[in-house]
């Protein structure tokens, strides 16, 4: 059926059938028009072989990777220039003997044990991912579950908000607490007929029913006085031990704690509000870092020109030329191709001297990127599983400097364990950044033991990573705003000349590398058409 | 505008202000600068020495040698149970974000207890009470006022009253000035200190000041804002209320500039538009620039402002910084650009128009300090259409 030629739009034309046929009978419809789940970048099928295109991608970070693998398989020639001696950028995971000097900072090398790591980048992949987990699955990743969040995990809030403060408690018990008390509210409301302006009264009747589950009130009264949600004193047992449920907080002391651990965490608070962060939520086995080698692995060792710098970015009609220095012999070379693509963050790509237009360099200068920092610390036995029953999640606090606790979703029941010890972002970044390495750690076992008290007795030694001032990444990931995706986004996005850019910077889920892959993707495409059409012309 | 005034300050006598227990956070302070410290040189003047006054100070608590070196060893851990200031009665209610990080700046100060733990060390190697002079025309116990006890005692080293003597205008690096705190009873509270460093921070005389408990435990140090807010106010007398390090001049415009302390508000008082009263709100401008750099921009400007060669731009002695009209450095300020993030929203108009007036004026730059009004007008020139940034905006 052709819409155009009938003049119906396509809103009017479900609505017919809507009238017609009932909800089914639109998704239906909409199915068949494959626009039942919301469209997006797909892997473009790029159609080879390519035979005597030289392509130089600069950074081996996952943009320039996902591009050298797929342009790699239909026939591109293509060198990879890496700064360091691994591949993966940001996708960084931190095992013993890692090491890590940040500008104006000390060296740091990881002391953790064999078998133990933290993911100071990147660190877990939502369910919905499908880039990232398309190539787990055709490079043979395994992954396992990352648990985001967990009932037991901790809730910690300091300052002058109300008598419970500078006492740490279970999320459920914030959680089931809150929830019955506003459902409490609510029911009270709508029964006393305050809300008929809104309901008609078989809806009000409805709504307090449902109220009465959500908030477990009593029937009768509305109240909450508690529930077995958020946890018991003494939990059932065997023989005489039916559990002796815990007292809920009183309402007047449990607001202000509650206003404020929501302020400072919003929807991190529960891991089923955001939808970047709702279960299930997954992790390469062994360490994000798994899906770079893969990656690697799958490109080919000779593809990479590792500890190479790049100097310059020169091009013209007929190529590019890039400059750069061998960090091992400290000699200068230049390598040459006819195409670039640069997958290096926009933060260093503006420092370097680049044929590039004005426009483009005038958009790659002003996308800043958000500082971020994380630190891993190992501990001698996992207290939070033996002690606090909890595993893996987060811990959150209003405590900014820190923000939250990770407890790793890997090795339970082990001997050792490595927390996440804070993440930080923005000032608060900054300002830990500003400290020694051992000011860090001090830092994150201070605050860290108002929650986990056993923190000082088991500390064993610690990682910390602020990517702010991390060479050759100069930041976490870019900020945008209305107005710098605007006025610098779409130039970002097209070709200058022979360079195309790649990165997470080029989607609208930066800091994902689901944002990288799609972004090369569209990189990659544009590309391969304008390769295409100049070998047919 | 110069900032290094030019006005010559007469005596003021016990107006010896520090306010409540706001803290700067860590200066970078190295080893070896703290090092440097001449504590440990000093030897007694025996002409301006105090009569041995153990029989003067009988029965008063004394900071006990014992606990010095009790906590001298703590490197780097906070100082169990160290007692902090209330913050006056007539202190302003700082807003929520400022509460915050009020409350971290306090905590970052604990953890600097290495390097106050030697300079405890070097005062007790000095034995300040019974070999150092007291200041002239004081003598011990004297009356003072708030935030500081109601009752000092102020211990000058050789250095510093040899400058005294000589009014040589500023005291020379190495000179330490000790104040004691005490209840009106006698009883010791707490324990001032300045100390000059050298290099240590030029914009502010390389003044290096230091709180202790009755203990000996470590309230703040290094580049202290509740301290240096006031102090401020007599800069022109090397940051001093209690003796004049200049020949005596004007006494009437010390005064005005004492009035204009931030005592009760926290800001200088307008109501004393003089020469004086506009040179400290400039001052005061830059120590708030100060501290906000120290804890936001030095982790990668540094804080010598020399910046990291081709990753982080130097800021001493750099035009775009010095420019005459201030608006291009406040815009990438409030917006950022590749590595520099973007401070809009997460300081105020005022607090980024201080942070570019301190750069502006730290090390040997000199250039105008930015008004409230100029960095305002830009935030409304790049922001009109535009919500701020969320500057925790974690996508992650």
């Amino acid at each position: 059926m052709d819409l155009k030629a009938t003049g119906v739009t396509r809103r009017q034309f479900l609505r017919t059938i809507a009238a017609i046929g009932g909800s089914t009978a639109v998704w239906a419809t909409l199915d068949s028009w494959a626009l039942a789940k919301p469209p997006r970048q797909e892997l473009p099928q790029l159609d080879g072989p390519v035979e005597g295109v030289r392509l130089i991608i600069l950074g081996a970070g996952m943009a320039g990777m996902t591009m050298a693998y797929e342009l790699g398989k239909l026939g591109y020639d293509i060198e990879i220039l890496e700064v360091r001696d691994r591949p993966g950028g940001h996708n960084w995971t931190i095992r013993r003997g890692a090491v890590l000097e940040e500008f104006g900072g000390e060296r740091q090398v990881c002391d953790f044990d064999e078998g133990q790591y933290f993911n100071p980048g990147p660190w877990r992949i939502p369910h919905h991912h499908e880039a990232y987990l398309h190539y787990c699955r055709e490079l043979n990743v395994p992954v396992e579950p990352f648990i985001n969040y967990q009932e037991a995990n901790y809730v910690y809030v300091e300052g002058d908000f109300g008598p419970l403060s500078g006492r740490r408690m279970r999320y459920r018990e914030l959680d089931v607490d809150m929830r019955g008390y506003t459902a409490e509210l609510l029911a009270k409301f709508a029964d006393n007929g305050q809300l008929d302006d809104e309901l008609t009264g078989e809806h009000v009747d409805q709504l307090v029913d449902y109220l009465v589950h959500e908030g477990l009130l009593d029937a009768d009264t509305l109240r909450y006085t508690g529930s077995h949600r958020r946890g018991y004193v003494t939990p059932p047992g065997a023989g005489m031990q039916p559990g002796q449920p815990s007292e809920p907080f009183a309402r007047e002391d449990l607001i202000p704690y509650a206003a404020e651990i929501r302020r400072a965490q919003g929807h991190y608070l529960a891991s089923a509000a955001a939808y970047s962060q709702q279960m299930t939520m997954m992790q390469p086995v062994g360490g994000m870092d798994r899906t770079a080698w893969a990656f690697a692995q799958a490109i080919g060792e000779e593809k990479f020109s590792y500890q190479t710098e790049v100097r310059e970015i020169r091009q013209d009609e007929n190529g590019v030329r890039i400059v750069c220095r061998d960090l091992n012999t400290g000699e200068t070379r230049e390598v040459t191709g006819d195409y670039c693509v640069s997958a290096i963050p926009l933060t260093i790509l503006s420092t370097l001297p680049a044929d590039f237009t004005p426009e483009m360099s005038e958009a790659i200068r002003n996308i800043p990127y958000v500082p971020t920092g994380k630190i891993g610390l190992q501990f001698s036995r996992r207290f939070w599983e033996e002690d606090d029953r909890i595993f893996g999640g987060v811990s959150r606090t209003n405590i900014s400097t820190i923000g939250g606790i990770a407890y790793p979703s890997y090795g339970f029941l082990g001997a050792k364990g490595v927390l996440q010890g804070y993440y930080n972002f923005g000032t608060d970044a900054i300002r830990v950044s500003n400290m020694s390495v051992q000011a860090r750690i001090d830092h994150a076992l201070e605050h860290g033991s108002k929650i986990h008290p056993q923190y000082r007795e088991t500390f064993e030694n610690g990682f910390s990573v602020a990517w702010h001032r991390v060479p050759f990444l100069l930041g976490g990931w870019p900020s945008y705003n209305d107005r710098t995706r605007e006025l610098y986004y779409p130039r970002l996005l097209e070709p200058d000349g022979r360079i195309y850019l790649a990165g997470e910077y080029l989607s609208y889920l930066g800091g994902w590398i689901e944002g990288t892959i799609r972004a090369a993707w569209l990189q990659m495409d544009k590309l391969h058409q304008r390769v295409r059409a100049e070998q047919e012309g | 505008m110069n900032l290094q005034r030019t006005l010559r300050i007469g005596l003021l006598c016990a107006a010896v202000i520090l306010a409540s227990a706001l803290v700067l956070p860590a200066p970078h302070v190295t080893a070896g600068r703290t090092g440097a410290m001449l504590m440990q040189k000093e030897t007694p003047r025996p002409r301006r020495k105090t009569p041995p006054a153990h029989a003067g100070r009988r029965g008063r608590p004394r900071l006990r040698r014992t606990t010095l070196h009790a906590h001298a060893g703590r490197r780097g851990t906070p100082t169990p149970g160290g007692r902090r200031r209330q913050p006056d009665a007539g202190e302003r209610t700082p807003t929520r974000r400022k509460r915050q990080r009020q409350a971290h700046t306090r905590r970052g100060s604990r953890r600097r207890s290495g390097i106050c733990a030697r300079a405890r060390q070097r005062l007790l190697a000095a034995d300040y009470g019974d070999t150092w002079a007291t200041a002239p025309g004081k003598g011990e116990l004297y009356p003072g006022q708030p935030p500081h006890g109601a009752r000092l005692t102020v211990y000058l080293n050789e250095a510093a009253m040899t400058a005294l003597e000589e009014q040589a205008g500023t005291l020379p690096p190495g000179a330490v000035i000790v104040l004691e705190n005490h209840d009106a009873d006698g009883r010791l509270q707490s324990i001032s200190v300045m100390e000059k460093r050298d290099g240590f921070a030029p914009a502010f005389n390389d003044w290096y000041y230091a709180g202790y408990d009755e203990t000996g435990a470590v309230q703040n140090a290094g580049q202290v804002e509740s301290c240096m807010q006031c102090h401020a106010a007599v800069r022109s007398n090397d940051y001093l209320f209690t003796f004049a390090v200049a020949p005596v001049g004007d006494l009437s415009s010390l005064e005005a500039e004492a009035t204009a302390t931030p005592t009760e508000n926290g800001a200088a008082g307008e109501a004393t538009a003089t020469p004086a009263a506009e040179g400290n709100q400039a001052e005061q401008v830059i120590a708030q620039g100060q501290e906000i750099y120290s804890n936001y921009c030095a982790a990668c400007h540094q804080n010598g402002g020399g910046g990291v060669p081709h990753v982080y731009p130097a800021l001493a002695g750099n035009p775009f910084v010095l420019a005459e009209d201030p608006a291009g450095v406040l815009r990438v300020v409030f917006t950022g650009r590749a590595g520099m993030p973007r401070f809009h929203g997460a300081f105020s108009a005022d607090e980024i128009g201080a942070v570019v007036s301190y750069i502006r004026n730290a090390w040997d730059n000199d250039a105008s300090v930015v008004s409230a009004d100029a960095a305002q007008r830009v935030e409304e020139e790049v922001y009109a259409v535009e919500e701020p940034m969320n500057h925790n905006g974690s996508s992650e």
